[in-house]
């Protein structure tokens, strides 16, 4: 096989989606006292990204539009669009309420301090 | 917003009313399963660029089988109604104008009002009405498809393991149906069928079903794998082990690792019967995975050699003409026709029947008459192999038929020994002395004997030791024995009885000149013509110096005289040595037998009876004498039971007759009887000598003398009445050679008569006699004159006293 069309697909042994949703690639890491969450989606605006976190469960969600429009002739078409969704299990107790969130650059940054105890309820944070 | 769809990102997307259609061959695309596909046709490829300009989605249509998208059948799509509304999620074009595409199923679509455009097909669409009720009842059907998917993953070899983990992340039965759908390995129409069914639970329990069967034929093929891999290797393992094992002993140096092989190429080589082949293979076998060294290795091996040394096809050739056969026996034999005589016959039937079986034959005999001899030279006769067995003193039944191999050194029986021997299947095999068969304890031989003189039976013969039967159908069997007396009914039963009898002087004249001297003057170095032998001389040989039935002490003088001519030729006075009547005693010494009855008178009290012995005929002298007494009678003289009561009757003919036979009733009131049958160590038995009894019982109390040239054999009654008796023709000939001249016979025994040699008939005067009386006529001389009939005189006592001597000398 050509090695690039197995990079293009090779990746999907077991292609199953799921959902519909698509998944933007993403990285979890921490330091001594916070957990970072960074996200490659670019072609958003702020206000088009949801955060939610539930207990230890952060969702980052939205819908990416069409980054062409008009009369087009694609050679190759790789960046997805359409609703997309993440589900982050952080195993961690963080502060809610200090959650920041940043759309910078086509990338979002959540900074997540960590706490004693889970945060009661859900809580949603604004990205800024 | 223009030319997109919005979808939330749990909420179904909206569907476009009409949307174009790629098709695909072979291939159905469920909800949520990303599917890369190559786009090879340029109205295919064009038609993806058109759908990427705007929402980037594809209604996907499986084509009905056998059918094309080129079809212009619009009242009859060439499509299934149920397709899947797709995402394009990747494209790439090839340098070829290709394109690969990456598709995401979204939902179902219920497809209507297909038709053609622009070279593309379109179809009114709408999502199909689906049902995903939560409960118990599609839960349970979603566990046990799920269950059942895991189990199908682990028997078929092409479900990866990968798929499990999806498995146990889709709780929701719908994804489940459809995961599965999409990975089961189901054939296209199935799938199909499986997308169009928009009830959950329906398309659970289709999934289910489906996976049941799929499992079914998985554990089946396993199972003829695991049979087919297991044939594989243990054929694999049993040669590595062997090659293992044989580099084993070499390095042992045992280096017999060819003799398995070497066997092997014997076996195949050798002609056993399908029995034998069969258990030597077996047995090589176990040879096989035994060590050279132990007792067991040699055991098989020793039996495997006997195996293959047996005449299992082999037949010796029969070329042979009756003519040739005929001469063959002539030059071996003299006289003894009726048994040439059945040679041949058999040669000539076996010449219109080759498959005849061998006879039995028994030749009955005194020793020394040529029954063994005859039996070589009927086997040459027959252009076959003679072998011989003596079974004088066997008494175990194992060694006719062998030791079972469990025994240590077992080895067959002497039936099988001797086939080996003469390495073909059809030899002239003898049974000499079958008649000295013992008994022992272990088991009785002679039964075991039945079995192979049984031609119903001995094509099967089996031994111990083989265990796989023998033919023993064409071996020519020839049993010899001195006496029937001790050979068993049954075993008598089944074997032909032929007679050889005692030789006459006559013959044995003609035997010594044809056969035993020529013999013996080789034998000894002898040039024919450097030693005769006159007639005279010879016949004085036979009548004074040997007495037998046969001719082996007359070919051990024959011998004697070889010896003594050799010295003298030697000591080189003569150039010949001529043996004459007159210089016989010179050679042999003096006489060593005389005729019994030379120098006999004729006696009172004494008669000459005939007995038959297994070594011939021979003359006995019965005396009776007479004391004081009151009428008692004693009996001596080793005489068994018959032989006693015999002689108990005819003293009883004898006083209820006295006045016929003019004897005074005082000769038995006033005195006692012995009567005596020399030689006394030797038992007697048998009621043949009633005759001669009741003749020296007469001489005595008659005080008549009884003729010394008259002999007699029969049976009598109480009343006088001769009965006939056996081993008329040895008897006479007994007589003959002791020198009587009148023989008293039973007259029915006329039939033997006929079987007494010519010349003896000639020699003698044979009287037939129906009663006592007769016999005492021709027997008893009328009373000297003066002699009474009454007093023992001790004169007599010396004369019997000197006859003994001289039949003792």
């Amino acid at each position: 096989m050509d090695p690039l069309l197995d990079e293009f697909f090779g990746h999907a042994r077991v292609a199953y989606a799921g959902t519909p949703a698509w998944r933007p690639p993403t990285d979890v890491w921490e330091t001594d006292d916070v957990i970072h969450v960074v996200m490659a989606i670019s072609g958003m605006s702020a206000g088009e990204i949801e955060i939610e976190l539930e207990a230890d469960i952060l969702v980052i969600s939205g819908v990416r539009r069409d980054l062409t429009t008009g009369t087009r002739h694609y050679h190759a078409m790789e960046i997805q669009v359409g609703p997309f969704e993440r589900v982050i299990r952080l195993n961690r107790s963080v502060a809610a309420e200090r959650i920041e969130a940043r759309y910078e650059a086509g990338c979002l940054r959540v900074v997540l301090p960590k706490a004693p105890s889970p945060p009661a309820g859900a809580r949603r944070v604004p990205v800024r | 917003m223009e030319g997109s769809i919005v979808l939330a990102a749990d909420a179904a997307p909206d569907v476009p009313e009409r949307l174009p259609l790629l098709p695909l061959d072979s291939l159905v695309v469920f909800p949520n399963v990303v599917v890369p596909l190559a786009i090879v046709t340029p109205r295919h490829v064009s038609l993806i660029d058109e759908v990427l300009q705007s929402n980037k989605t594809v209604a996907l249509a499986t084509l009905e089988p056998d059918r094309e998208d080129t079809e212009d059948a619009a009242d009859d799509p060439p499509f299934y109604d149920v397709g899947t509304l797709a995402q394009i999620v990747r494209m790439m074009k090839l340098p070829d104008g290709s394109a690969r595409i990456l598709v995401q199923g979204m939902l179902r679509l219920r497809l209507e009002d297909f038709q053609k455009r622009d070279e593309w097909w379109f179809a009114r669409t709408r999502e199909l009405e689906t049902s995903n009720p939560e409960g118990k009842e599609t839960e349970a059907l979603r566990r046990a498809a799920a269950t059942l998917f895991q189990q199908a993953v682990e028997l078929s070899p092409l479900l990866t393991d990968d798929l499990l983990p999806v498995i146990g992340a889709l709780p929701d039965a719908s994804k489940l149906a459809d995961f599965i759908a999409s990975n089961a390995g189901f054939d296209t129409a199935t799938k199909q069928a499986l997308l169009a069914e928009g009830d959950v639970r329906a398309r659970l329990e289709q999934v289910a079903e489906l996976l049941g069967e799929e499992i079914e034929i998985l554990r089946y093929r396993s199972e003829i794998q695991d049979r087919v891999k297991n044939r594989v290797d243990k054929t694999q393992r049993e040669f590595w082990l062997r090659q293992q094992m044989q580099e084993i002993q070499q390095e042992l140096g045992e280096g017999e690792s060819g003799e398995a092989e070497q066997l092997r190429a014997e076996i195949e080589a050798a002609e056993l019967s399908e029995a034998a082949r069969s258990q030597a293979e077996k047995e090589l076998a176990r040879l096989e995975r035994m060590s050279p060294q132990s007792a067991e290795y040699h055991v098989v091996r020793t039996y495997l050699d006997w195996l293959m040394d047996l005449p299992w096809a082999e037949a010796a050739a029969e070329p042979v003409e009756l003519a040739t056969a005929r001469r063959v026996l002539n030059r071996d034999h003299y006289d003894l026709e009726k048994i040439k005589e059945r040679v041949v016959e058999y040669l000539a039937v076996r010449k219109l029947n080759p498959r005849m079986q061998g006879p039995i034959l028994c030749f009955v005999g005194p020793p020394g008459v040529g029954k063994t001899s005859l039996g070589r030279s009927i086997a040459e006769a027959l252009g076959r192999k003679f072998v011989r067995i003596s079974l004088g003193g066997v008494r175990d039944e194992a060694e006719i038929r062998g030791h079972r191999r469990t025994y240590v050194g077992a080895l067959p029986g002497r039936i099988i020994q001797a086939l080996k021997t003469a390495g073909v299947s059809n030899p002239v095999f003898m049974l000499d002395e079958i008649d000295k068969v013992g008994q022992g304890v272990r088991g009785d031989p002679t039964a075991a004997l039945l079995e192979v003189l049984d031609p119903a039976q001995n094509d099967t013969f089996a031994d111990h030791y083989l265990e796989v039967p023998f033919d023993l159908s064409k071996v020519i069997f020839i049993a010899t024995a001195n006496s029937l007396s001790t050979v068993p009914r049954p075993l008598l039963d089944r074997m032909e009885v032929l007679h050889l009898s005692a030789y006459t002087a006559n013959e044995k004249f003609h035997i010594a000149r044809r056969y035993l001297i020529p013999r013996q003057t080789e034998e000894h170095g002898l040039q024919s013509g450097q030693v005769s032998i006159s007639a005279g001389a010879l016949r004085r040989v036979i009548s004074e110096y040997t007495r037998e039935a046969g001719v082996r002490e007359l070919e051990r003088t024959v011998a004697r005289l070889m010896r003594k001519a050799a010295v003298q030729l030697i000591e080189g006075d003569s150039e010949r040595v001529r043996i004459t009547q007159r210089n016989l005693e010179r050679f042999l010494g003096p006489p060593r037998f005389r005729s019994e009855i030379a120098g006999r008178r004729d006696e009172t009290g004494v008669a000459t009876g005939l007995a038959w012995t297994p070594v011939g005929g021979e003359i006995l002298f019965i005396e009776a004498v007479r004391m004081p007494g009151k009428g008692g009678i004693r009996l001596t003289g080793q005489l068994g039971e018959v032989m006693k009561e015999s002689a108990q009757a005819a003293y009883s003919f004898l006083r209820s007759n006295a006045t016929e036979l003019e004897i005074t009733e005082e000769s038995f009131s006033s005195s006692d009887v012995h009567l005596h049958v020399p030689a006394g160590a030797t038992p007697k038995d048998g009621p043949s000598a009633g005759v001669a009894m009741a003749v020296a019982l007469a001489s005595l109390l008659s005080g008549r003398p009884v003729r010394r040239d008259v002999a007699m054999t029969g049976e009598i009654t109480l009343r006088g009445h001769v009965l006939p008796v056996g081993g008329i023709r040895e008897k006479v000939i007994a007589a003959n050679r002791a020198g009587i001249r009148k023989v008293l016979l039973p007259e029915q025994n006329r039939a033997d008569v006929a079987e007494i040699p010519e010349e003896v008939r000639e020699a003698l005067e044979i009287k037939l006699i129906e009663h006592v009386d007769e016999a005492l006529d021709a027997a008893l001389l009328e009373r000297a004159a003066g002699e009474a009939a009454a007093p023992i005189e001790h004169r007599e006592f010396d004369q019997l006293a000197a006859a003994g001597a001289e039949e003792a000398a």
